[in-house]
């Protein structure tokens, strides 16, 4: 293993890349046992375009302004604050009652893959430094990443800690939370708005591959054996947490791409505990 | 008089296009109305009308003050299959708008719910998986998740579709239990009239294709003369100990 980086040597590069990728995978992996269990897997995706949209409209308004970073205005466009801007703004779509099915996420997915590269043309920055704002690189990240990131992560957990029973009996069933007098769309915007914070903000930290597949993996392993929902949420956030850790890891030591180790450690851990669980079955 | 406890005045009812208009029904506490219909003649609609769900398109919905608390037990296809739910766990959920911000079951709410769970005879399967039980035992449980909010109006959408007999027999004696002993108010949605008349004291004969929409006491609308002027077609009934059946009349050979 002579090829092989330093990895404890070298903790000042990835230290905050490693918390970044830890407190996301961990928060990304909580939220997937929702998206998994209300069966709306393609809304991260669409939530990440959407929020992409929002960050090339702040580079278009930063140069047709003409602000620099430097200005006392410059806050207006930037790319961070637009991109959960709009990805909070389609939660709100995405939260209405289910009558089309999957119809209003897979339009704001290609709408929003088409807005990114149809718009971003306009773009006049190196087009490197776009898909680095865009999607992440997840090899690196700044102190501001890490605070964001745990910042995220603290108001999905304390939004969920205060509702998480009203958004259990909502998800489960919805005819009967609303009869119980629950205020159902407000609950799915809570959630859906939960989704779109954490997807916007690790989407640019980590990348779109790894958003999304920490979103949904661990939370699949996690329901093949969860007996209880506490066990889920548990048992997924560990899983998310494992494989941002070690899928970082592996990338550091072995000089591979950050975002696809992890999702392949994730994608390992959910075959592991398919088979555990047929093998429970089984016998 | 006494104030309904629900109301519906000249309402239209329907979700983007008025499925029925005119619907002037009032539900008064401890009655038990049956909402008899095909599939699709706007039961489930009218019933969501009344909880509450639905607001109406047109004319008022009123509800008593201080306002009932309801419960609604949906048909199971309903509720979501795959959730990591003891049978438990379920039930508690009944309890939610009890339970203030950020708090989990207190023990009174787990006694509660326990409680149900013995009226509906499931205690024994409390820490199951509820994605595991048969359909009857799904039923019962969801009735203990009504029951356990303590509800003035149950409402009951088809709760023996997909039932063996026995099933079938077994809920439909426990709402009628429900009904004369502890007085609960009860509206339930069936499309198979002798099951619904067998329980009910009331009754709504809905179906928006032909624009029926008759409601009333059980006793005025139950005749073969009355069910026969509806359906325009000859009906027998036939009475058998708690049981009545409700069929059209074979033409003569």
């Amino acid at each position: 293993m002579s090829d092989t980086v330093p990895f404890w040597e070298n903790w000042h590069i990835w230290w905050e890349a490693m918390l970044v990728a830890l407190l996301g995978g961990a928060g990304l992996a909580y939220l997937g046992v929702w998206v998994a269990l209300k069966r709306v897997l393609y809304v991260p995706l669409a939530l990440s375009q959407v929020a992409a949209v929002g960050v090339v409209v702040a580079f278009l308004v930063e140069e047709a302004t003409g602000l620099e970073p430097t200005d006392a205005w410059h806050w207006l466009c930037e790319p961070a604050w637009i991109a959960l801007l709009f990805a909070l703004a389609s939660a709100f779509v995405f939260a209405r009652p289910r009558g089309e099915g999957d119809r209003p996420t897979v339009v704001a997915y290609l709408v929003g893959s088409a807005l990114v590269l149809g718009l971003g043309s306009f773009v006049r920055r190196d087009l490197h430094d776009v898909a680095g704002v865009l999607f992440g690189q997840a090899v690196l990240a700044h102190l501001s990443q890490v605070i964001t990131t745990a910042s995220a992560l603290a108001v999905v957990l304390a939004a969920h800690a205060l509702f998480h029973r009203r958004l259990l009996f909502a998800a489960h069933d919805p005819a009967a939370a609303e009869a119980a007098g629950l205020r159902i769309y407000r609950l799915e915007v809570l959630l859906y708005a939960g989704f779109a914070v954490m997807l916007s903000v690790t989407t640019r930290a980590l990348g779109a591959l790894p958003a999304f597949g920490l979103c949904v993996l661990p939370a699949l392993a996690a329901l093949r054996v969860a007996r209880s929902m506490a066990q889920a949420l548990a048992l997924a956030t560990a899983l998310g947490l494992l494989s941002a850790g070690l899928g970082y890891y592996l990338s550091f030591s072995f000089e591979l791409p950050a975002g696809a180790s992890m999702v392949l450690v994730a994608g390992a851990l959910l075959g592991a505990l398919a088979g555990a669980a047929r093998l429970r079955r089984g016998s | 008089m006494t104030q309904p406890l629900i109301e519906l005045r000249s309402a239209a009812i329907g979700y983007r296009t008025n499925l029925l208009t005119g619907v002037s029904l009032q539900v008064a506490r401890g009655d038990f109305w049956g909402f008899v219909g095909p599939n699709g003649a706007g039961k489930t609609t009218l019933v969501k009308t009344l909880l509450g769900v639905l607001a109406p398109r047109g004319g008022a919905r009123l509800v008593a003050e201080p306002r009932p608390r309801f419960a609604y037990v949906p048909q199971r296809h309903h509720v979501q299959p795959d959730f990591p739910l003891r049978v438990r766990d379920v039930v508690l959920l009944g309890r939610t708008d009890r339970l203030g911000l950020g708090r989990g079951p207190a023990p009174a709410d787990r006694q509660a719910a326990s409680a149900q769970l013995v009226r509906v005879d499931m205690q024994a399967r409390a820490d199951h998986p509820f994605s595991t039980l048969s359909s009857g035992q799904k039923q019962r449980v969801l009735l203990a998740r009504a029951l356990a909010a303590e509800p003035d109006v149950l409402v009951l959408d088809e709760p023996t579709e997909g039932l063996d007999l026995h099933g079938e027999a077994d809920i439909l004696r426990f709402l009628r239990s429900l009904h004369r002993d502890g007085g609960l108010t009860i509206l339930m949605v069936g499309h198979r009239m002798g099951e619904v008349v067998s329980v009910a004291d009331h009754l709504c004969l809905v179906n928006h294709a032909t624009g029926l929409f008759e409601c009333g006491p059980l006793a005025a609308l139950l005749t073969e003369e009355h069910l026969t002027a509806v359906f325009g077609q000859p009906v027998e009934i036939d009475r058998c100990a708690e049981r009545v059946n409700v069929h059209l009349r074979e033409p003569a050979p």
